[in-house]
Protein backbone atom coordinates (compact mmCIF):
# COMPACT_ATOMS: atom_id res chain seq x y z
CA UNK A 1 0.00 0.00 0.00
CA UNK A 2 2.76 2.10 0.78
CA UNK A 3 4.72 1.33 -2.03
CA UNK A 4 1.32 2.71 -4.22
CA UNK A 5 1.13 5.71 -2.40
CA UNK A 6 5.03 6.82 -2.61
CA UNK A 7 4.00 6.10 -6.73
CA UNK A 8 1.59 8.26 -6.74
CA UNK A 9 3.27 11.04 -4.58
CA UNK A 10 5.90 10.86 -7.02
CA UNK A 11 4.06 11.50 -9.63
CA UNK A 12 2.20 14.78 -8.04
CA UNK A 13 5.66 16.11 -6.73
CA UNK A 14 7.07 15.58 -10.35
CA UNK A 15 4.51 17.29 -11.75
CA UNK A 16 4.57 19.93 -9.51
CA UNK A 17 8.41 20.97 -9.94
CA UNK A 18 8.26 21.03 -13.74
CA UNK A 19 5.42 23.12 -13.57
CA UNK A 20 7.96 25.45 -11.52
CA UNK A 21 10.25 24.92 -14.17
CA UNK A 22 7.92 26.04 -16.81
CA UNK A 23 7.05 29.19 -15.22
CA UNK A 24 10.71 30.01 -15.46
CA UNK A 25 10.92 28.91 -18.87
CA UNK A 26 7.37 31.24 -19.47
CA UNK A 27 9.45 34.46 -17.90
CA UNK A 28 11.65 33.76 -20.65
CA UNK A 29 9.26 33.34 -23.48
CA UNK A 30 8.79 36.84 -23.29
CA UNK A 31 12.08 38.43 -23.13
CA UNK A 32 14.59 39.31 -25.70
CA UNK A 33 16.27 36.59 -27.21
CA UNK A 34 20.19 36.07 -26.18
CA UNK A 35 20.92 34.45 -29.54
CA UNK A 36 22.70 36.49 -32.50
CA UNK A 37 21.78 34.98 -35.65
CA UNK A 38 25.81 34.30 -36.61
CA UNK A 39 26.39 35.12 -40.11
CA UNK A 40 23.48 37.65 -40.57
CA UNK A 41 24.65 39.27 -37.76
CA UNK A 42 28.06 39.89 -36.16
CA UNK A 43 28.60 39.24 -32.75
CA UNK A 44 30.47 43.05 -31.16
CA UNK A 45 34.15 42.09 -30.59
CA UNK A 46 36.09 44.41 -27.93
CA UNK A 47 39.23 46.40 -27.88
CA UNK A 48 42.21 43.99 -27.58
CA UNK A 49 40.73 41.27 -29.04
CA UNK A 50 43.17 38.24 -30.17
CA UNK A 51 42.01 37.44 -33.57
CA UNK A 52 44.09 37.36 -37.01
CA UNK A 53 47.79 39.57 -36.98
CA UNK A 54 47.86 42.71 -38.47
CA UNK A 55 51.38 43.47 -39.34
CA UNK A 56 53.12 46.98 -39.87
CA UNK A 57 56.05 46.74 -42.73
CA UNK A 58 57.76 49.59 -42.63
CA UNK A 59 57.96 49.61 -38.67
CA UNK A 60 59.56 45.77 -39.09
CA UNK A 61 62.99 45.59 -37.89
CA UNK A 62 63.53 42.15 -38.80
CA UNK A 63 64.93 41.36 -35.08
CA UNK A 64 63.30 37.91 -35.66
CA UNK A 65 62.21 37.97 -32.05
CA UNK A 66 58.42 36.92 -32.75
CA UNK A 67 59.65 34.28 -34.40
CA UNK A 68 62.15 32.96 -31.73
CA UNK A 69 59.51 33.34 -28.76
CA UNK A 70 56.49 31.61 -31.04
CA UNK A 71 55.47 28.35 -29.18
CA UNK A 72 54.58 25.94 -32.24
CA UNK A 73 56.72 28.05 -35.21
CA UNK A 74 54.00 29.23 -37.29
CA UNK A 75 55.94 32.78 -38.72
CA UNK A 76 58.33 32.79 -41.05
CA UNK A 77 60.05 35.80 -41.81
CA UNK A 78 62.61 36.23 -44.63
CA UNK A 79 64.57 39.72 -45.11
CA UNK A 80 67.72 40.97 -46.28
CA UNK A 81 69.97 43.76 -44.15
CA UNK A 82 69.56 44.56 -40.71
CA UNK A 83 67.65 46.79 -38.68
CA UNK A 84 65.72 49.35 -39.91
CA UNK A 85 67.08 49.60 -43.58
CA UNK A 86 65.72 45.47 -43.63
CA UNK A 87 63.93 44.63 -46.74
CA UNK A 88 61.10 42.23 -45.78
CA UNK A 89 60.43 39.58 -48.46
CA UNK A 90 58.35 37.48 -46.55
CA UNK A 91 56.40 37.26 -43.29
CA UNK A 92 53.90 34.80 -43.31
CA UNK A 93 51.83 33.35 -40.40
CA UNK A 94 49.97 30.01 -40.82
CA UNK A 95 46.86 29.93 -39.15
CA UNK A 96 46.41 26.27 -39.04
CA UNK A 97 48.82 26.22 -36.23
CA UNK A 98 49.13 29.54 -34.20
CA UNK A 99 47.14 29.31 -31.11
CA UNK A 100 46.93 33.22 -30.79
CA UNK A 101 48.70 33.48 -27.19
CA UNK A 102 49.78 36.98 -28.44
CA UNK A 103 53.20 36.12 -27.64
CA UNK A 104 54.67 37.85 -30.57
CA UNK A 105 52.86 41.15 -30.14
CA UNK A 106 54.14 41.15 -26.74
CA UNK A 107 57.79 40.79 -27.36
CA UNK A 108 57.93 42.91 -30.41
CA UNK A 109 60.51 45.73 -29.80
CA UNK A 110 58.85 48.45 -32.51
CA UNK A 111 55.25 47.38 -31.75
CA UNK A 112 54.74 46.05 -35.40
CA UNK A 113 52.81 43.20 -35.34
CA UNK A 114 48.95 43.08 -33.54
CA UNK A 115 45.99 41.23 -32.94
CA UNK A 116 43.17 42.15 -34.93
CA UNK A 117 39.21 41.71 -34.81
CA UNK A 118 39.28 39.54 -37.57
CA UNK A 119 38.01 36.00 -36.37
CA UNK A 120 36.70 34.10 -39.33
CA UNK A 121 39.18 31.05 -40.09
CA UNK A 122 37.37 29.22 -42.49
CA UNK A 123 38.72 28.86 -45.83
CA UNK A 124 38.66 25.47 -48.46
CA UNK A 125 42.12 24.80 -48.33
CA UNK A 126 45.23 24.58 -46.15
CA UNK A 127 47.25 26.74 -48.46
CA UNK A 128 44.78 29.55 -47.97
CA UNK A 129 45.08 29.27 -43.96
CA UNK A 130 48.78 30.86 -44.25
CA UNK A 131 48.60 34.64 -44.81
CA UNK A 132 51.29 36.17 -46.61
CA UNK A 133 51.30 39.41 -44.80
CA UNK A 134 54.65 40.92 -46.59
CA UNK A 135 53.30 40.35 -49.87
CA UNK A 136 50.11 41.71 -48.93
CA UNK A 137 51.70 44.78 -48.00
CA UNK A 138 53.74 45.63 -51.15
CA UNK A 139 50.68 44.94 -53.05
CA UNK A 140 48.87 47.62 -50.93
CA UNK A 141 51.91 49.93 -51.67
CA UNK A 142 51.52 49.14 -55.89
CA UNK A 143 48.01 50.24 -55.32
CA UNK B 1 13.81 -19.90 -18.06
CA UNK B 2 17.26 -18.61 -18.80
CA UNK B 3 18.20 -21.74 -20.47
CA UNK B 4 15.04 -21.81 -22.82
CA UNK B 5 15.70 -18.07 -23.53
CA UNK B 6 19.27 -18.29 -24.08
CA UNK B 7 20.17 -15.12 -22.63
CA UNK B 8 23.68 -13.41 -23.47
CA UNK B 9 25.47 -10.36 -22.05
CA UNK B 10 26.33 -7.77 -25.05
CA UNK B 11 29.68 -5.88 -25.05
CA UNK B 12 28.30 -2.30 -26.15
CA UNK B 13 30.89 0.73 -27.16
CA UNK B 14 29.96 4.05 -25.59
CA UNK B 15 31.95 6.71 -27.53
CA UNK B 16 34.41 7.60 -28.55
CA UNK B 17 31.90 9.73 -30.29
CA UNK B 18 29.17 9.40 -28.17
CA UNK B 19 27.61 12.95 -26.77
CA UNK B 20 26.87 11.85 -23.22
CA UNK B 21 30.88 11.40 -23.01
CA UNK B 22 31.90 15.08 -22.83
CA UNK B 23 34.93 14.64 -25.53
CA UNK B 24 36.48 11.56 -27.11
CA UNK B 25 36.15 9.28 -24.12
CA UNK B 26 35.38 5.31 -24.92
CA UNK B 27 33.23 3.65 -22.20
CA UNK B 28 33.06 -0.26 -23.10
CA UNK B 29 30.01 -1.40 -21.17
CA UNK B 30 29.60 -5.54 -20.34
CA UNK B 31 25.11 -5.09 -20.39
CA UNK B 32 23.08 -7.57 -19.27
CA UNK B 33 19.81 -5.98 -20.89
CA UNK B 34 19.38 -2.47 -19.52
CA UNK B 35 21.77 -4.24 -16.28
CA UNK B 36 25.58 -2.97 -16.42
CA UNK B 37 27.50 -5.73 -15.22
CA UNK B 38 31.26 -3.89 -15.83
CA UNK B 39 32.28 -0.73 -17.26
CA UNK B 40 35.77 -0.10 -18.72
CA UNK B 41 37.39 3.39 -19.20
CA UNK B 42 39.47 3.63 -22.74
CA UNK B 43 41.36 6.51 -22.98
CA UNK B 44 44.18 8.22 -24.78
CA UNK B 45 42.52 9.91 -27.89
CA UNK B 46 43.19 13.21 -27.28
CA UNK B 47 46.90 12.88 -26.22
CA UNK B 48 49.14 15.46 -27.49
CA UNK B 49 52.31 14.65 -25.19
CA UNK B 50 51.96 18.15 -23.27
CA UNK B 51 54.34 17.12 -21.18
CA UNK B 52 56.96 15.99 -23.60
CA UNK B 53 56.43 19.41 -25.57
CA UNK B 54 56.34 21.12 -21.97
CA UNK B 55 60.25 19.61 -22.03
CA UNK B 56 60.77 21.34 -25.19
CA UNK B 57 59.83 24.53 -25.04
CA UNK B 58 61.02 27.72 -22.51
CA UNK B 59 59.12 28.16 -19.88
CA UNK B 60 56.89 31.11 -21.06
CA UNK B 61 56.13 29.18 -24.49
CA UNK B 62 55.03 26.68 -22.27
CA UNK B 63 51.41 29.13 -20.08
CA UNK B 64 49.71 29.24 -23.59
CA UNK B 65 49.64 25.08 -24.08
CA UNK B 66 48.57 24.86 -20.21
CA UNK B 67 45.40 26.57 -22.04
CA UNK B 68 44.64 23.45 -23.35
CA UNK B 69 44.72 20.96 -20.67
CA UNK B 70 41.67 21.84 -18.93
CA UNK B 71 40.45 23.92 -21.98
CA UNK B 72 37.13 25.33 -19.66
CA UNK B 73 39.17 26.13 -16.70
CA UNK B 74 42.58 27.90 -18.66
CA UNK B 75 43.60 30.82 -16.49
CA UNK B 76 43.30 27.98 -13.38
CA UNK B 77 45.97 26.37 -15.35
CA UNK B 78 47.71 28.59 -15.84
CA UNK B 79 47.95 29.93 -12.79
CA UNK B 80 49.01 26.73 -11.70
CA UNK B 81 52.06 26.70 -14.17
CA UNK B 82 52.79 30.20 -13.48
CA UNK B 83 53.00 29.60 -9.58
CA UNK B 84 55.22 26.61 -10.05
CA UNK B 85 57.95 28.54 -12.02
CA UNK B 86 57.48 31.62 -10.10
CA UNK B 87 58.41 29.39 -6.68
CA UNK B 88 61.19 27.94 -8.35
CA UNK B 89 63.05 31.06 -10.33
CA UNK B 90 62.11 33.10 -6.83
CA UNK B 91 60.09 35.66 -9.36
CA UNK B 92 57.75 38.20 -6.60
CA UNK B 93 54.31 38.94 -8.08
CA UNK B 94 52.76 41.97 -7.64
CA UNK B 95 49.43 42.10 -4.65
CA UNK B 96 47.08 43.53 -7.57
CA UNK B 97 48.06 41.00 -10.00
CA UNK B 98 47.65 38.11 -7.72
CA UNK B 99 44.44 39.54 -6.99
CA UNK B 100 43.17 39.74 -10.44
CA UNK B 101 44.87 36.34 -11.01
CA UNK B 102 41.94 35.44 -8.15
CA UNK B 103 39.80 36.90 -9.89
CA UNK B 104 39.83 35.21 -12.99
CA UNK B 105 40.56 31.81 -11.30
CA UNK B 106 37.36 32.25 -10.01
CA UNK B 107 35.65 33.72 -13.23
CA UNK B 108 36.76 30.47 -14.99
CA UNK B 109 35.92 28.40 -12.35
CA UNK B 110 31.66 29.61 -12.53
CA UNK B 111 32.19 29.30 -16.48
CA UNK B 112 32.89 25.37 -15.72
CA UNK B 113 30.26 24.73 -13.72
CA UNK B 114 27.95 26.31 -15.45
CA UNK B 115 28.92 24.24 -18.41
CA UNK B 116 28.56 20.86 -16.07
CA UNK B 117 25.10 22.24 -14.83
CA UNK B 118 23.64 22.56 -18.58
CA UNK B 119 25.55 19.31 -19.82
CA UNK B 120 24.34 17.43 -16.64
CA UNK B 121 21.18 18.60 -17.12
CA UNK B 122 21.27 17.54 -20.77
CA UNK B 123 22.24 13.91 -19.84
CA UNK B 124 19.32 13.74 -17.52
CA UNK B 125 17.19 14.39 -20.89
CA UNK B 126 16.44 18.20 -19.82
CA UNK B 127 17.55 20.51 -22.98
CA UNK B 128 16.39 23.42 -21.21
CA UNK B 129 19.33 23.96 -18.18
CA UNK B 130 21.84 23.72 -21.19
CA UNK B 131 20.49 26.58 -22.73
CA UNK B 132 20.22 28.76 -19.37
CA UNK B 133 23.54 28.06 -18.49
CA UNK B 134 25.43 28.54 -21.83
CA UNK B 135 23.37 32.27 -21.38
CA UNK B 136 25.02 33.16 -18.33
CA UNK B 137 28.39 31.93 -19.58
CA UNK B 138 28.30 34.24 -22.67
CA UNK B 139 28.01 36.60 -20.26
CA UNK B 140 30.94 35.26 -18.33
CA UNK B 141 33.04 34.81 -21.69
CA UNK B 142 32.41 38.37 -22.77
CA UNK B 143 33.91 40.38 -19.69
CA UNK B 144 36.67 37.58 -19.49
CA UNK B 145 37.08 38.41 -23.64
CA UNK B 146 37.35 41.99 -22.69
CA UNK B 147 40.08 41.24 -20.11
CA UNK B 148 42.07 39.33 -22.18
CA UNK B 149 41.04 38.81 -25.96
CA UNK B 150 40.13 35.43 -26.27
CA UNK B 151 37.13 33.24 -25.36
CA UNK B 152 38.48 30.01 -24.83
CA UNK B 153 42.33 29.55 -24.40
CA UNK B 154 42.46 31.96 -22.20
CA UNK B 155 46.30 32.92 -21.47
CA UNK B 156 45.35 35.55 -19.03
CA UNK B 157 48.28 34.57 -15.76
CA UNK B 158 51.65 34.95 -16.91
CA UNK B 159 55.19 34.57 -15.78
CA UNK B 160 55.24 37.21 -12.95
CA UNK B 161 51.68 38.80 -12.96
CA UNK B 162 48.62 38.95 -15.76
CA UNK B 163 48.21 40.09 -19.08
CA UNK B 164 46.50 43.15 -18.55
CA UNK B 165 44.76 45.49 -15.60
CA UNK B 166 40.95 45.84 -15.74
CA UNK B 167 39.73 48.63 -16.74
CA UNK B 168 36.56 50.46 -14.58
CA UNK B 169 34.50 48.82 -17.48
CA UNK B 170 35.34 45.48 -17.04
CA UNK B 171 34.82 46.02 -13.00
CA UNK B 172 31.28 47.40 -13.84
CA UNK B 173 30.34 44.66 -16.44
CA UNK B 174 31.25 41.96 -13.45
CA UNK B 175 29.28 43.90 -10.76
CA UNK B 176 26.54 43.38 -12.63
CA UNK B 177 27.27 39.87 -13.88
CA UNK B 178 27.59 39.06 -10.20
CA UNK B 179 24.02 40.62 -9.73
CA UNK B 180 22.40 38.78 -12.41
CA UNK B 181 24.10 35.64 -11.71
CA UNK B 182 22.69 35.67 -8.14
CA UNK B 183 18.75 35.71 -9.02
CA UNK B 184 19.75 33.07 -11.80
CA UNK B 185 21.15 30.59 -9.47
CA UNK B 186 17.82 30.64 -7.69
CA UNK B 187 16.20 30.05 -11.55
CA UNK B 188 18.73 27.20 -11.83
CA UNK B 189 17.91 25.62 -8.64
CA UNK B 190 13.56 25.39 -9.72
CA UNK B 191 14.56 24.60 -13.01
CA UNK B 192 17.17 21.31 -12.38
CA UNK B 193 18.70 21.06 -8.45
CA UNK B 194 15.04 20.44 -6.96
CA UNK B 195 13.30 18.80 -9.88
CA UNK B 196 12.27 15.57 -8.73
CA UNK B 197 12.91 13.97 -12.00
CA UNK B 198 16.27 14.95 -11.60
CA UNK B 199 16.33 14.43 -8.52
CA UNK B 200 15.11 10.46 -8.84
CA UNK B 201 17.93 10.25 -11.45
CA UNK B 202 20.88 11.71 -9.46
CA UNK B 203 20.07 10.67 -5.79
CA UNK B 204 21.18 7.22 -4.63
CA UNK B 205 23.40 6.91 -7.96
CA UNK B 206 26.78 6.42 -7.92
CA UNK B 207 27.23 6.34 -4.47
CA UNK B 208 31.07 7.20 -3.60
CA UNK B 209 32.40 6.79 0.45
CA UNK B 210 34.23 8.65 2.00
CA UNK B 211 36.76 6.23 1.74
CA UNK B 212 36.57 5.11 -1.16
CA UNK B 213 36.87 9.12 -2.23
CA UNK B 214 39.82 9.08 -0.73
CA UNK B 215 41.50 5.81 -1.81
CA UNK B 216 41.19 6.77 -5.72
CA UNK B 217 42.52 9.82 -4.95
CA UNK B 218 39.48 11.68 -5.84
CA UNK B 219 39.70 15.63 -5.86
CA UNK B 220 37.57 18.68 -5.86
CA UNK B 221 33.87 18.61 -6.00
CA UNK B 222 33.87 14.14 -6.18
CA UNK B 223 35.83 14.68 -3.15
CA UNK B 224 33.89 17.20 -1.71
CA UNK B 225 30.76 15.53 -2.56
CA UNK B 226 31.13 12.59 -0.86
CA UNK B 227 31.80 14.72 2.70
CA UNK B 228 35.50 15.55 2.64
CA UNK B 229 36.54 18.91 3.49
CA UNK B 230 39.24 19.37 1.05
CA UNK B 231 39.93 22.31 -0.64
CA UNK B 232 43.50 23.82 -1.54
CA UNK B 233 41.97 27.67 -1.72
CA UNK B 234 41.73 26.62 2.12
CA UNK B 235 43.95 24.24 3.43
CA UNK B 236 46.91 24.85 0.98
CA UNK B 237 46.29 28.63 -0.02
CA UNK B 238 48.16 29.82 -2.92
CA UNK B 239 47.54 33.56 -4.41
CA UNK B 240 46.74 35.14 -1.60
CA UNK B 241 43.45 33.27 -1.23
CA UNK B 242 43.74 33.64 2.12
CA UNK B 243 42.43 36.66 2.13
CA UNK B 244 39.26 35.89 0.85
CA UNK B 245 36.08 34.68 3.28
CA UNK B 246 33.83 31.62 1.75
CA UNK B 247 33.11 28.42 2.79
CA UNK B 248 33.71 25.22 1.36
CA UNK B 249 30.62 23.15 0.24
CA UNK B 250 31.10 19.21 0.77
CA UNK B 251 27.97 16.78 0.32
CA UNK B 252 25.93 15.87 3.11
CA UNK B 253 23.22 13.22 1.84
CA UNK B 254 20.11 15.80 1.53
CA UNK B 255 18.65 13.84 -1.24
CA UNK B 256 20.05 10.41 -0.32
CA UNK B 257 22.96 9.39 0.47
CA UNK B 258 26.41 10.27 1.38
CA UNK B 259 28.65 10.55 -2.10
CA UNK B 260 26.20 10.51 -4.79
CA UNK B 261 25.58 11.93 -7.87
CA UNK B 262 23.38 14.52 -6.32
CA UNK B 263 25.91 16.13 -4.11
CA UNK B 264 28.94 16.02 -6.15
CA UNK B 265 26.25 18.07 -8.64
CA UNK B 266 24.82 20.20 -5.25
CA UNK B 267 28.88 20.97 -4.44
CA UNK B 268 29.56 22.54 -7.74
CA UNK B 269 26.09 24.59 -7.63
CA UNK B 270 27.20 26.19 -4.10
CA UNK B 271 30.63 26.45 -5.38
CA UNK B 272 29.14 28.89 -7.90
CA UNK B 273 27.71 30.90 -5.37
CA UNK B 274 31.03 31.11 -3.15
CA UNK B 275 32.95 31.96 -6.45
CA UNK B 276 30.83 35.07 -6.93
CA UNK B 277 31.57 36.14 -3.16
CA UNK B 278 35.05 36.12 -3.96
CA UNK B 279 34.88 37.86 -7.43
CA UNK B 280 32.64 40.53 -5.06
CA UNK B 281 35.66 40.67 -2.37
CA UNK B 282 38.32 40.94 -5.13
CA UNK B 283 36.78 44.24 -7.06
CA UNK B 284 36.10 45.79 -3.53
CA UNK B 285 39.77 45.23 -2.41
CA UNK B 286 41.61 45.16 -5.21
CA UNK B 287 45.17 47.32 -4.22
CA UNK B 288 46.58 49.98 -6.94
CA UNK B 289 50.03 48.97 -8.58
CA UNK B 290 52.00 47.23 -11.17
CA UNK B 291 50.43 43.84 -12.59
CA UNK B 292 53.11 42.80 -13.64
CA UNK B 293 57.04 41.54 -12.01
CA UNK B 294 60.22 41.53 -12.45
CA UNK B 295 60.79 38.57 -15.07
CA UNK B 296 64.07 38.56 -16.96
CA UNK B 297 64.25 38.30 -20.81
CA UNK B 298 65.89 34.67 -21.01
CA UNK B 299 63.97 32.77 -18.02
CA UNK B 300 66.61 30.77 -16.71
CA UNK B 301 65.63 28.72 -13.46
CA UNK B 302 68.02 27.45 -10.94
CA UNK B 303 68.78 23.90 -10.61
CA UNK B 304 66.24 22.27 -8.54
CA UNK B 305 62.56 21.08 -8.65
CA UNK B 306 59.24 22.56 -7.60
CA UNK B 307 55.33 21.31 -6.90
CA UNK B 308 52.62 23.64 -7.27
CA UNK B 309 49.03 22.57 -6.73
CA UNK B 310 45.87 24.94 -7.63
CA UNK B 311 42.09 23.90 -6.40
CA UNK B 312 40.97 23.35 -10.07
CA UNK B 313 36.99 23.36 -11.37
CA UNK B 314 37.59 19.70 -11.27
CA UNK B 315 40.20 19.21 -8.42
CA UNK B 316 43.68 19.05 -8.00
CA UNK B 317 45.82 20.53 -10.39
CA UNK B 318 49.35 19.56 -10.13
CA UNK B 319 52.81 20.71 -11.67
CA UNK B 320 56.23 19.39 -10.82
CA UNK B 321 58.89 20.78 -12.43
CA UNK B 322 62.44 19.79 -12.48
CA UNK B 323 65.28 22.09 -13.76
CA UNK B 324 68.69 21.39 -14.68
CA UNK B 325 69.92 25.42 -14.80
CA UNK B 326 68.82 25.42 -18.78
CA UNK B 327 65.87 27.81 -20.19
CA UNK B 328 63.69 24.39 -20.31
CA UNK B 329 62.28 22.27 -17.59
CA UNK B 330 64.53 19.12 -17.83
CA UNK B 331 60.91 17.13 -16.45
CA UNK B 332 57.27 18.73 -16.43
CA UNK B 333 54.99 16.39 -14.79
CA UNK B 334 50.97 17.11 -14.68
CA UNK B 335 48.88 15.63 -12.55
CA UNK B 336 45.81 16.28 -13.85
CA UNK B 337 42.35 15.90 -11.57
CA UNK B 338 40.18 14.24 -14.66
CA UNK B 339 42.52 11.66 -14.89
CA UNK B 340 42.07 10.89 -11.28
CA UNK B 341 38.56 11.08 -10.73
CA UNK B 342 37.84 9.02 -14.00
CA UNK B 343 39.86 5.88 -12.55
CA UNK B 344 36.68 5.70 -10.04
CA UNK B 345 34.79 5.06 -13.55
CA UNK B 346 35.30 1.20 -13.58
CA UNK B 347 34.59 0.81 -9.89
CA UNK B 348 31.09 2.94 -9.99
CA UNK B 349 29.44 2.08 -13.10
CA UNK B 350 28.58 -1.96 -12.32
CA UNK B 351 25.62 -3.45 -11.14
CA UNK B 352 23.73 0.07 -12.36
CA UNK B 353 21.00 0.94 -15.44
CA UNK B 354 22.79 2.04 -18.60
CA UNK B 355 21.32 5.27 -18.31
CA UNK B 356 22.79 5.72 -14.68
CA UNK B 357 26.36 5.58 -16.33
CA UNK B 358 25.53 8.67 -18.25
CA UNK B 359 24.74 10.18 -14.77
CA UNK B 360 27.71 9.18 -12.82
CA UNK B 361 29.95 10.13 -15.93
CA UNK B 362 28.03 13.45 -15.73
CA UNK B 363 28.35 14.08 -12.06
CA UNK B 364 32.30 13.30 -12.49
CA UNK B 365 32.46 16.45 -14.70
CA UNK B 366 35.38 14.90 -16.91
CA UNK B 367 37.43 17.19 -19.49
CA UNK B 368 39.22 14.79 -22.00
CA UNK B 369 41.72 17.14 -22.54
CA UNK B 370 43.31 17.12 -19.38
CA UNK B 371 42.57 13.02 -18.81
CA UNK B 372 44.69 12.34 -22.21
CA UNK B 373 47.26 15.55 -22.22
Amino acid sequence: MRAVANYFRDIVAAIYTITLGLGVTMKCLFSKPVTLQYPDERPEVPDGYRGIHTYEIEKCIACNLCVQICPITCITLAYEGKGKNAVIHQYDIDYTKCLFCHLCCEVCPTDCVHMGKEFDLASYTRAECVIPFAKAAAVQKQE
Amino acid sequence: MQDFLQTEEILVNMGPQHPSTHGVLRLVIRTDGEMVRETYTHIGYLHRCAEKIGENLTYKQFVPYTDRLDYLASINNNLGFCLAVENLAQIEVPERAAYLRVMGAEMNRIASHLVSYGTLGMEAGAFTPFFYGFREREQLVAIIEKMCGARLTYHYARLGGVMRDITPEIARDTREFVRTMEQRWEEYNTLLSFNEIFIKRTANVGIIPRDMAIGYGLTGPCLRGSGVEWDLRKDDPYSLYERFAFTVPYGDGRMGTVGDSWDRYWVRMVEIKESLKIITQVLDGLPEGPIMGKVPRVLKLPVGEAYMRVENPRGELGFYLVSDGGTKPYRLRIRGPSFCNLSIMNALGRECLVADVVMILGSIDVVLGEVDR
